[in-house]
């Protein structure tokens, strides 16, 4: 017999964890986002010499695991003796993580923006800014919002190891109810479930937006 | 056999204006000469052909006239108006010269319509409505108002080029430039585009045509340039190149 009242505070503590993962998501992403567009607009707009800088930080963050960057943004500045919430260190090794991948997704669909585009409103003697905004930001997001959400899905995913310094965002709440006795598979489970219906939601919902735009170009 | 042939319309010949004069172009591309210190006077209203083999440097030669090419030495004018390779002047004048590429290089996210308003909107020219306006004439001029919500994968290559004419044409250029405008298209397609180009002959456009089409040069335009390796070999009306009395070198090409 399930006692109804005693599943509130679960409860509570479950829609706060899943609020904590989202917020950790969603500041990260968007930060992320900011970045790695103004990667590619450097990489696009600089010369080779920012090419180096931009490409080195970019093999940085893919090839290190975030576990490590994630203690290196928390134990880092408090080695230094500067304290950091958990929260924040988080946001910080996320948004550094994701913000190379973004990036690397950008610069791609900037490529796969057609060339003769370019040739046409040069000749045409079209302001830069006037024909960015309007042709090639907008064929750039076409070509970049699958990838961008399916790397965002594997972005909320890692948010997860954000429990390894305390955050107390989803996982690190069913550790919780683990510790205190409740049974680790059906908390592993449901923790599973909440992050699949979430992450499933961006994927549905990124192709119905491209459903909408329809096929004509 | 430099003949200058006349401008056919009388308006322009009233007042002969030299629209294009290009004196001394070259380029040199890693110690390669694709143009050789080339000249070419076009006078307004003319419509120009440029033939000769591939890799003979006709596209280039065009591409100097707004400087999508940037010529190594020499001086382009347009209407009388140095082409000024500062970025801000440059885009001013290249506002003033259409161009036509042979594919077509419209804006994919754009509507036929959207695609011949943009740059009058877009340099300042016009406002919205005016531009509007004036877009929907000129695609009922090339033809194809049914198609003005279509985008350019929707449209055939025929089509896809008579929009990128009218694009052209919305910034009431002084000279249209065209790059082998019908070398993508079916034949079928490439006589809807020469006829439009035709038309724009015969209304006065002055018209620089790099082309393979020689029925288009000898019928439509005044004049026959014929480049080889970077320079001009001959120049005259289409009597004159396609008569007995032309260099050789003219006659096999135009025979091969």
């Amino acid at each position: 017999m399930i006692d109804i009242g005693s599943l509130y505070a679960p409860l509570l503590i479950i829609l706060g964890a899943v609020g904590q993962a989202l917020l950790l998501l969603f500041v990260s992403g968007v930060i992320a986002a900011l970045i790695g567009g103004l990667l590619t607009l450097a990489d696009i707009a600089g010369g080779r010499l920012v090419l180096i800088p931009i490409g080195i930080y970019s093999w940085l963050a893919q090839t290190t695991p975030p576990l490590i960057l994630l203690f290196l943004a928390f134990y880092g500045p408090s080695a230094l003796g500067w304290f950091i919430r958990p929260m924040t260190a988080a946001i910080i090794a996320f948004a550094f993580f994701a913000a190379a991948y973004y990036y690397e997704i950008f610069r791609a669909a900037f490529n796969g923006v057609p060339r003769d585009q370019f040739e046409a409103a040069l000749a045409l003697g079209i302001p830069p800014h006037r024909f960015a905004l309007r042709v090639v930001i907008p064929q750039m997001a076409r070509i970049a919002a699958g990838p961008f959400i399916g790397r965002t899905t594997v972005l909320f995913k890692e948010t997860s190891l954000a429990s390894a310094i305390s955050v107390g965002e989803i996982m690190n709440a069913s550790s919780g109810f683990i510790y205190s006795g409740a049974n680790p598979l059906t908390m592993i489970a449901l923790a599973g479930m909440i992050y699949a219906t979430i992450n499933y939601s961006m994927l549905a919902l990124e192709s119905r937006l491209s459903a909408r735009r329809g096929a004509a170009w | 056999m430099v003949t200058r042939a006349k401008p056919r319309q009388p308006v322009a010949a009233l007042s002969p204006r030299l629209m294009v004069e290009m004196r001394g172009v070259s380029l040199i591309i890693n110690g390669k000469a694709i143009l050789n210190a080339v000249d070419l006077d076009v006078w307004a209203g003319q419509t120009v052909a440029i033939i000769g083999p591939s890799g003979s440097g006709k596209t280039t030669l065009l591409r100097t006239i707004n400087h999508l090419a940037r010529p190594s030495a020499g001086e382009i004018r347009l209407d009388g108006e140095r082409i000024d390779p500062q970025a801000a002047r440059l885009r001013a004048q290249r506002a003033g010269i259409g161009m036509v590429f042979q594919n077509f290089n419209l804006f994919r996210n754009m509507t036929a319509l959207e695609n011949v308003m943009f740059a009058p909107v877009a340099t300042g020219r016009a406002r919205v409505a005016e531009a509007e306006t004036r877009a929907r004439k000129l695609i009922a001029r090339v033809g194809l108002s049914d198609k003005c919500g279509s985008y350019p994968s929707e449209l055939s290559g025929g089509q896809q080029q008579r929009i990128a004419i009218a694009r052209a044409l919305a910034m009431e250029p002084k000279v249209m430039l065209f790059d082998e405008a019908t070398s993508a298209l079916d034949p079928e397609f490439a006589r809807e585009v020469l006829d439009v180009m035709s038309d724009l002959s015969a209304s006065g456009m002055t018209i620089v045509a790099v082309t393979h089409e020689m029925g288009f040069a000898r019928k439509v335009a005044d004049r026959i340039v014929f480049m080889e390796a970077g320079s001009i070999l001959a120049d005259g009306t289409p009597d004159d190149l396609f008569s007995e009395a032309a260099p050789l070198r003219v006659k096999r090409f135009l025979t091969s």
